[in-house]
């Protein structure tokens, strides 16, 4: 079930022209605030935009960062997760302490401080929520190394002279996928609430972008007698965010299942 | 044990000299200079260069990067962290008035996420898959995704805004006054929330496998109350991986008061660091971000230790 919804929102994502019923940029003072209705089903915003169709554009912002993010957070974490655990040694000290320097910092601290870092906008957010990851995929590759490294197939491959990269990628990283994938998921899950919380604090995608976090921001003046500004967007987030958390869940139970 | 506690203190020690360290090369990278900031190019004040250098200069800004560095260390050591840009006060004194404002949020919210995940993890996982059990597990689910300043703008609406039960923003007198209390109830709810989800399933799963175990059927033989083998015998035992879990919610909780302050404008250090990150005010974001994570530290701390002391099969070595 969680698999269909998110394809739902890839496919919402990827669509959202098609999809969304008023162009998301333009406003028209003599709609602004209005309630829903048959015309806006989610009504409009302060300046008179619809704001279904900038919830439906504002998916395919969210998904692009969360998967470009995904991708720069995978990418350097598993391989300072797979150096570290499958060197040791001098390289793992230095690579773990880093790593744990990095995770100190409580929360979304390290991501704010590097999106305000790098000026806001989409290619900020995107380094920012990336390097957010990092710690967390480098700790659980490292962990899986060290547990694969010792296998015999690891031992035979070494034996018969395979070079070491090649025994990371086709025996090591190729062993380890399950947890990795679990885990990107449910970071899917935390970049998209991320993204939400880095435009909500101003330090994220900057205006007029129909980015939800930034969406709620702006239109909080209004809430008091326009609720439906802050509703659908916020509900945006907390639906992406579940579909996300339901889904690496069900891929757990489904690896650990195979394990067992 | 002594041995064990100056070990991680000394780690602690090297932890925060690293964070000190990227914080401050990473807002060399940020673009734009702070007393550019604080004197716009355009705005006619008809500024001379030579006022715009005396100001760099008193603030440090004219001297290299590294050199700075180094200036900032040593006056760290002295507990100095410099004069905030925008307001020309000393950083150290107003994070000293700000920080129990964070405290106390951040304690309430840890406590909220506790009277609420405990029980409710506990009756989850003694009624393994009753409607209650599903309920919970929902209700777990949900607390994770929630967006925390959607909820607490949901919160403002309702209670603030609607019913006018409770003020919508701000911090008043002591906790301990009936309109300290009421302030500090959505904020403390909405920042529980981000912890109460995890910290309920971590609950439900040590409550589920420590039930499993021989000795819970021993204790049941020799006659015990189903409420004494519960609560004496499994929860003592669930409660040791949630107390590690707990010190790194204290985190997520700190991280979080960013966003909850802003929302409520609740005068704390999160909101003291937005404030500094929006006027480029280096010294402010540095100061802030060191505070927030010096918390984190020592609470990571404190859990080792008492982890140590809970279980006795750990050892301090």
């Amino acid at each position: 079930m969680s698999s269909v919804l998110a394809l739902l929102i890839l496919f919402v994502a990827i669509f959202a022209p098609q999809i969304a019923p008023y162009d998301p940029s333009i406003g028209n003072y003599r709609t602004m605030l209005q309630p829903p209705s048959h015309a806006h089903l989610f009504g409009t915003d302060e300046l008179g935009r619809d704001i279904l169709s900038r919830v439906v554009y504002g998916t395919r912002i969210t998904i692009t960062i969360g998967i470009t993010a995904l991708l720069v957070g995978l990418t350097i974490g598993v391989t300072i997760g797979l150096l570290t655990g499958y060197f040791g040694g001098v390289v793992d000290l230095v690579g773990m302490r880093f790593i744990d320097i990095l995770l100190s910092f409580p929360g979304i601290l390290l991501a704010i401080l590097i999106s305000s870092t790098f000026g806001g906008g989409l290619l900020p957010v995107i380094i920012a929520i990336g390097l957010y990851s990092v710690p967390t995929f480098a700790r659980i590759t490292r962990g899986s190394v060290l547990v694969t490294r010792e296998k015999g197939f690891v031992e035979a491959a070494r034996a018969i002279g395979a070079s070491t990269p090649r025994i990371l990628v086709r025996h090591v990283l190729s062993n380890i996928q399950g947890p990795i994938v679990v885990y990107a998921t449910l970071r899917m899950a935390s970049a998209v609430l991320t993204t939400a919380f880095l435009s909500f604090l101003g330090v994220g995608v900057a205006p007029p972008a129909p980015e939800w976090g930034l969406m709620v921001n702006t239109a909080r003046d209004f809430m008091r007698d326009a609720p439906h500004v802050i509703l659908f967007p916020g509900m945006a987030i907390f639906i992406t965010v579940l579909v996300f958390n339901l889904l690496g869940d069900g891929l757990r139970d489904l690896f650990d299942v195979q394990q067992q | 044990m002594w041995g064990y506690i100056v070990r991680r203190l000394l780690t602690g020690v090297l932890v925060l000299f690293g964070v000190v360290t990227i914080v401050f090369f990473s807002l060399q990278l940020a673009p734009g200079d702070p007393i550019s900031m604080l004197i716009p190019a355009e705005s006619g004040s008809g500024t001379s260069g030579e006022v715009v250098a005396a100001l760099r200069a008193k603030y440090g800004l004219d001297k290299p990067v590294f050199i700075q560095y180094l200036v900032y260390l040593k006056n760290l050591v002295r507990l100095d962290l410099g004069q905030s840009i925008s307001t020309d006060r000393p950083v150290a004194e107003a994070l000293l008035s700000r920080y129990p404002a964070t405290l106390e949020l951040t304690i309430c919210g840890l406590l909220v996420a506790v009277l609420i995940a405990l029980p409710v993890g506990i009756i989850s996982a003694v009624r393994q898959n009753s409607v209650l059990d599903n309920i919970s597990r929902v209700l777990a689910l949900a607390t994770t995704s929630i967006p925390s300043f959607w909820l607490g703008l949901l919160l403002m609406l309702l209670f603030s805004l609607q019913l006018r039960w409770l003020p919508a923003s701000g911090r008043v007198g002591s906790l301990w006054s009936w309109d300290g209390l009421k302030h500090i109830i959505m904020p403390a709810v909405t920042l529980g929330a981000m912890a109460t989800g995890i910290l309920m399933r971590l609950v439900r799963s040590a409550m589920l496998e420590v039930l499993r175990a021989d000795y819970l059927n021993t204790a049941r033989a020799k006659g015990l109350r189903e409420r004494t083998v519960v609560y004496r015998h499994a929860l003592r035992n669930a409660l040791i991986p949630v107390i590690t879990v707990l010190g790194l919610q204290v985190g997520t909780l700190l991280g979080g008061t960013v966003v909850i302050e802003t929302v409520f404008a609740w005068p704390g250090i999160g909101r003291y660091v937005i404030w500094g990150i929006m006027g480029k005010d280096f010294p402010v974001v540095q100061g802030g971000v060191l505070a927030l994570t010096l918390g984190f530290v020592i609470v990571n701390i404190l859990v080792d230790i008492i982890y140590c002391a809970v279980d006795p099969r750990v050892s301090y070595s």
